[in-house]
């Protein structure tokens, strides 16, 4: 047979049964055909941009996030197909995260009263989660016994180290001092839900750093603020938390957290005998933080948290927002000018809303400092995550 | 000849394709019909097309891509479907230049669900890649300028552990 003879070719090898029916022009040979010079060379940078789509739809994100930094074509191509997918982002306001009757977790853009048509991409283990942190416009999840950071609005997924402390079996709320998806330097802070201790981690480390159990068990809501970390109570105690270092010379001394109660008169007269407060940390365009404590429906008492030259910390009574809004939520609490956005936000009001949890249903409040006027809309917010997402994503473009 | 013995396709109609090195092929029409852009061509065309002239596709590209038309000439049944697997994995399992003419070349034959098997091919060969490594394996150039390549992977950091 001529057809044997010359199969030297391994990539032909496989071919035998296929060339029962191609039969090649007698004059050609078999070897000729598999060694011909002009087969094109691959050019994988040029793949058509329709091709290089079939390619990407099969992606997870993460992959995709990778592609773009293979070469300027491939990350050309891939900006361009996956615009329509992101959202531009100047000057947005405050997006509420939200569920839907069937558990689907949606943005609401609270100023317009309507969703934001912009897809979240939260993998299914998630879906069905209850958040734990909500800040720089990623989402955490407690996967256990790791903490999980999404982007929502491209998918992309970071694992923290897990935790190895027994109280740390539920997670109640996290915060990150920067956005961990930017890569630079972050501290995350953790408080568990049925105990005190409080679980800090810079990255980079593969340990969590956990705070000893105190006897009088407050538990804080706590802040990243100018490189330090403050804590509010539902007793209206506020503290500074430090992180003390281990020296590398002497291994004998891990890191460890302390805990420092702040005293302050005004604190102490005016929240004396509301035990269970709502805490919210905010800080105002200016730069100014905040705490916020609110007492009961409609009833709010807003400090403004000083630190002074020498470290010190001051707290002084709030009456006037100076024409701020403050959106409050236990996961995200943020604040923009009302002027920015006149018709849609009212001046030296506060917009809080309730987190869905595991005992009670989300609220909504809209409480103005100026007429003492509170209007609250429960029912719309049943199923509210309760978390004000400020997105913060970066568009490649190239 | 070899194809008389291969049962069901010694009758069917032969049509005649020339690649884009001049080689002529013959291959039975239900194969060659599974390529969209040569099925619209002979209806256009009609029974007395002497060659369709496929300029787009090298002759070594074309005989990959009438080896799978050849075998996926006929619909299968269940119980070849497992194997049938199998010789796609095989098949779409070449180098990566052999692979980029077939992609190329099912894209412009239409070939949809082999373009599916290749496009999940690269895919696959992608996923879970530095972009080193996707460059090592495609043979493409890093045309960034290290400034460049920094931004990108300061504002994706995490697609990169």
């Amino acid at each position: 047979m001529w057809l044997c003879e010359d199969l030297l070719n391994p990539i032909l090898d496989r071919l035998k049964n296929t060339l029962d029916y191609i039969r090649l022009p007698k004059r050609k040979r078999l070897s000729d055909c598999a060694t011909l010079p002009k087969e094109r060379l691959s050019d994988w940078a040029s793949l058509p941009e329709d091709l290089l789509n079939l390619i990407i739809n099969r992606f997870e994100p993460c992959d995709y996030n990778r592609l773009i930094a293979v070469c300027k074509s491939w990350n050309l191509m891939a900006s361009r197909l996956h615009k329509d997918n992101r959202i531009r982002l100047s000057n947005q306001p405050p997006w509420l995260l939200k569920r839907s009757c069937h558990g689907k977790q949606y943005l609401f853009n609270y100023a317009k009263g309507a969703p934001i048509s912009c897809k979240l991409i939260i993998p299914d283990p998630y879906r069905r989660m209850l958040l734990c942190g909500c800040c720089h416009g990623r989402l955490i999840f407690f996967e256990s016994p790791q903490l999980v950071v999404l982007d929502p609005l491209s998918g992309v997924v970071i694992k923290l180290p897990p935790f190895n402390n027994r109280f740390f079996k539920y997670v109640d709320k996290v915060i990150s001092s920067t956005d961990p998806c930017l890569g630079s330097k972050f501290e995350v802070l953790a408080t568990c839900r049925y105990s005190d201790v409080v679980a800090h981690l810079v990255f980079g480390e593969t340990m969590w750093t956990y705070s000893e159990r105190t006897r009088d068990y407050y538990t804080y809501n706590f802040v990243f603020y100018k490189n330090r970390i403050l804590g509010a109570s539902k007793e209206g105690r506020i503290l500074s938390l430090n992180v003390i270092n281990s020296s590398s010379k002497d291994s004998s001394s891990p890191t460890r957290i302390s805990l420092e109660e702040i005293s302050s008169e005004i604190l102490s007269e005016v929240l004396q005998g509301t035990p269970n407060l709502d805490t919210f940390f905010v800080a105002n365009t200016n730069g100014e933080l905040l705490m916020v404590a609110r007492c009961t429906r409609g009833k709010y008492f807003i400090f403004k948290i000083i630190i002074n030259s020498n470290g010190q910390i001051d707290l002084s009574l709030v009456v006037d927002l100076g024409g701020h809004c403050l959106f409050l939520g236990k996961h995200n609490s943020t604040s923009v000018m009302a002027s920015n956005y006149p018709g849609y936000f009212r001046p030296n009001t506060i917009y809080y809303v309730r987190s869905q949890g595991l005992q009670n249903c989300g609220g909504f409040e809209e409480f103005n400092l100026d007429y003492q006027t509170l209007r609250a809309d429960d029912r719309c917010f049943a199923m509210c995550e309760g978390s004000w997402f400020v997105p913060s994503l970066k568009l490649v473009t190239s | 000849m070899a194809s008389s013995t291969s049962g069901s396709s010694s009758s069917s109609k032969v049509v005649k394709i020339r690649s884009s090195d001049n080689e002529n092929f013959e291959v039975e029409e239900a194969a060659a019909a599974r390529s969209e852009t040569i099925k619209k061509l002979l209806e256009d065309v009609g029974d007395d097309a002497d060659v369709i002239p496929l300029p787009n596709v090298d002759a070594k590209t074309l005989v990959k891509v009438m080896e799978w038309c050849k075998k996926h000439m006929d619909d299968v049944d269940e119980l070849n479907k497992e194997e049938m697997k199998t010789w796609d994995a095989e098949f779409v399992d070449m180098d990566q230049s052999c692979l980029y003419n077939v992609l190329l070349a099912a894209n412009f034959l239409n070939i949809k669900e082999l373009l599916d098997q290749l496009t999940q091919k690269v895919a696959d060969m992608i996923k879970g890649k530095s972009p080193e490594e996707i460059r090592a394996t495609f043979n493409i150039k890093n045309d960034f300028t290290p400034e460049e390549e920094a931004e990108i992977r300061k504002q994706n950091a995490w697609a990169f552990e």
